[in-house]
């Protein structure tokens, strides 16, 4: 794959982040079940000229940082390095994604101050609410049976690679990737379920507009975990068939994350949509208002509630408890996986820049590449060869580059090797020793001498 | 009807529940012979422990505003529609301030008084 194609490929699936967050944090800016950027307003007060020109000033700053992240993002296709493209995208989620959560906290604390200025309480503020005529509401709106056909289906790999098995180390690479995929299936419908659980949106005394807002969420939200499940098992038959066809499986990757993403955010879109329609009026009298449990209008902490996942208050779908042990864990496990990507960048880099090393002393041939480390002793060699073209190779475990290759790959004419060379070369060693296949390369010149002097040892 | 837990109050969250719910029957909010939500889903809405809406419940039904049982959940008990239904309970504290105020030399004919004094200030409930 070239530099280029690499880039366009990383500019795709990162920047598709970006217009999702600013839409996403865009709509906050709307009153929504009473709750403008993360603050929940009385009637009277959402249309006042300081929260309209709050709302104003946080809509105006998510565009200039739309227009710099997106102008920044592009200029990144013309890097003309894997390592180096890779850590710059990376950083540049990272950014993506803390930068307009900056803009978001600063307009919320701007807006509760207004909020404890104005005394915009009400008789519910700092009180937990529950409606008992919407607790025994029946629960499911979609059946769960619509998850029998998709689990079936996501099995039907898992059971052919069992059933064909194959070489042993590839058996379970696949087994294991088919077994992902229809745990993401069931995940969806432990979601599913989920959403049943959640606490019923209530806004104030009406008990009708409750049990409105509450099925809207759970009916558009339920379709959407039905939607995923189903894309998920289709796309894993895809990638069964296709599992050789590199164009094919890229295709279909790209085809099913655009579809999944399409869903949940046209799910959240029509549930807002509805929500704020219904709750146009809302909030005359007394409102539900817990925004004392949300920290900076994004944090849910609230020891008094016993659940670990609620609704989330921005963006989509669902968030944490912060208060529960595990809220902590799950919320500190994917604040970690971002900030670990840029990290990843420069141990690539290190992959990338760090040269070949190949020597050979009187019992060994050692082949280093930063930690890993190859040993053949010239005892165990069967046979070796020098070849001028790389035949076509096909990845099975670890790094791929357009100047690295190091793992196990799949090689024309040679079988499932051990490699460590520059594909770049022209100067290959090929080294059968037992039931192992080596190819190694550092520089032509390099290889060339190692082959020689192995040449006049062994024969 | 909407319950209002206050986490910050010196009042117990079951105690809260309770006396909401007597209230909520005395403002006709709560229907005689009308369903209360399971223990379970109540305590999953308010994100509350099982025991503390479970204690709640059990102190309704032992003063007699609930009737429940395993099968059918827990319901408003018919009979508070009934003109004169007085609790068992209410019955057993009323006889125990009675025989305090008896032995404080209090005649029967001053207690009567008293207590319709009491029940005039308290005024019309349903």
């Amino acid at each position: 794959m070239s530099i280029l194609v690499f880039n366009i490929l990383m500019f795709v699936c990162c920047y598709i982040a970006l217009p999702i967050i600013y839409f996403m944090m865009r709509n906050e800016a709307k009153a929504k079940k009473n709750i403008v950027i993360g603050v929940t307003l009385p009637y009277s007060a959402r249309t006042s000229a300081e929260v309209q020109s709050i709302c104003n000033k946080f809509r105006k700053n998510l565009d200039i940082m739309f227009i710099i992240m997106t102008l920044i993002c592009i200029g990144a296709i013309f890097i003309p390095s894997f390592s180096i493209s890779f850590t710059y995208y990376m950083t540049w989620l990272v950014f993506a994604v803390i930068i307009p959560g900056f803009i978001y906290i600063s307009s919320n604390k701007k807006l509760r101050k207004l909020k404890v200025e104005n005394n915009w309480y009400s008789s519910f503020s700092e009180k937990t609410i529950v409606d008992l005529k919407t607790v025994d509401m029946p629960k499911r709106l979609i059946s769960s049976w619509w998850f029998v056909p998709p689990v079936l289906i996501c099995l039907i790999p898992v059971a052919a690679t069992l059933f064909i098995k194959g070489n042993s180390e590839e058996f379970w690479y696949m087994f294991a990737t088919y077994l992902v995929f229809a745990l993401i299936v069931a995940s969806c419908y432990l979601f599913f379920r989920i959403i049943y659980r959640q606490r019923a949106e209530i806004v104030d005394e009406n008990t009708e507009l409750s049990i409105i807002l509450t099925r809207v969420r759970q009916y558009n939200w339920s379709k959407c975990w039905v939607w995923t499940a189903w894309l998920t098992s289709i796309y894993t038959i895809f990638f069964w068939l296709l599992i050789k066809n590199v164009i094919g499986l890229i295709i279909s990757t790209a085809a099913y994350t655009i579809l999944v993403v399409f869903v949940c955010i046209k799910t959240e879109l029509t549930t807002r949509r509805i929500q704020q329609k219904f709750t146009e009026k809302s909030g005359t009298v007394d409102f539900v208002d817990d925004d004392r449990y949300w920290l900076y209008g994004l944090f849910y902490y609230n020891e008094n509630d016993n659940r670990l996942m609620i609704n989330n208050r921005v963006g989509m779908g669902m968030s944490v408890n912060l208060a529960r042990l595990w809220g902590k864990i799950i919320m500190g496990f994917a604040a970690l996986c971002i900030l670990v990507l840029p990290v990843l960048g420069i141990w690539l880099m290190a992959e990338e820049f760090t040269p070949i090393r190949m020597e050979m002393t009187e019992t060994q041939i050692i082949v280093h590449h930063l930690k890993k480390e190859y040993v053949i002793d010239i005892n165990e060699i069967d046979s070796f060869e020098l070849i001028d073209k790389l035949p076509p190779i096909s990845k099975i475990v670890g790094t791929g580059m357009d100047h690295l290759c190091k793992g196990r790959f799949s090689v024309d004419r040679y079988g499932i090797c051990n490699i460590c060379l520059n594909p770049k070369n022209s100067k290959f060693l090929v080294i059968f020793s037992g039931d192992s296949t080596h190819i190694f390369s550092t520089t032509d010149e390099e290889v060339m001498v190692i082959y020689e002097k192995l040449a006049r040892k062994l024969r | 009807m909407l319950l209002k837990l206050d986490f910050s109050s010196d009042v117990p969250i079951y105690l809260q529940i309770r006396n909401q719910i007597v209230m909520g029957i005395a403002e006709g909010k709560l229907s005689p012979g009308e369903k209360l939500p399971t223990v379970r889903a109540l305590a999953v809405e308010s994100g509350i422990n099982v025991m503390t809406v479970n204690k709640a419940y059990a102190l309704l039904k032992q003063e007699g505003y609930i009737l429940a049982d395993r099968r059918s959940g827990a319901i408003i008990n018919p009979d508070i529609a009934k003109p004169g239904f007085i609790s068992d309970k209410t019955k057993n504290d009323l006889k125990l301030v009675i025989s305090e105020i008896k032995l404080a030399g209090v005649s029967r004919e001053e207690l009567l008084n008293l207590c319709g004094q009491l029940y005039d200030e308290t005024g019309e409930t349903r």
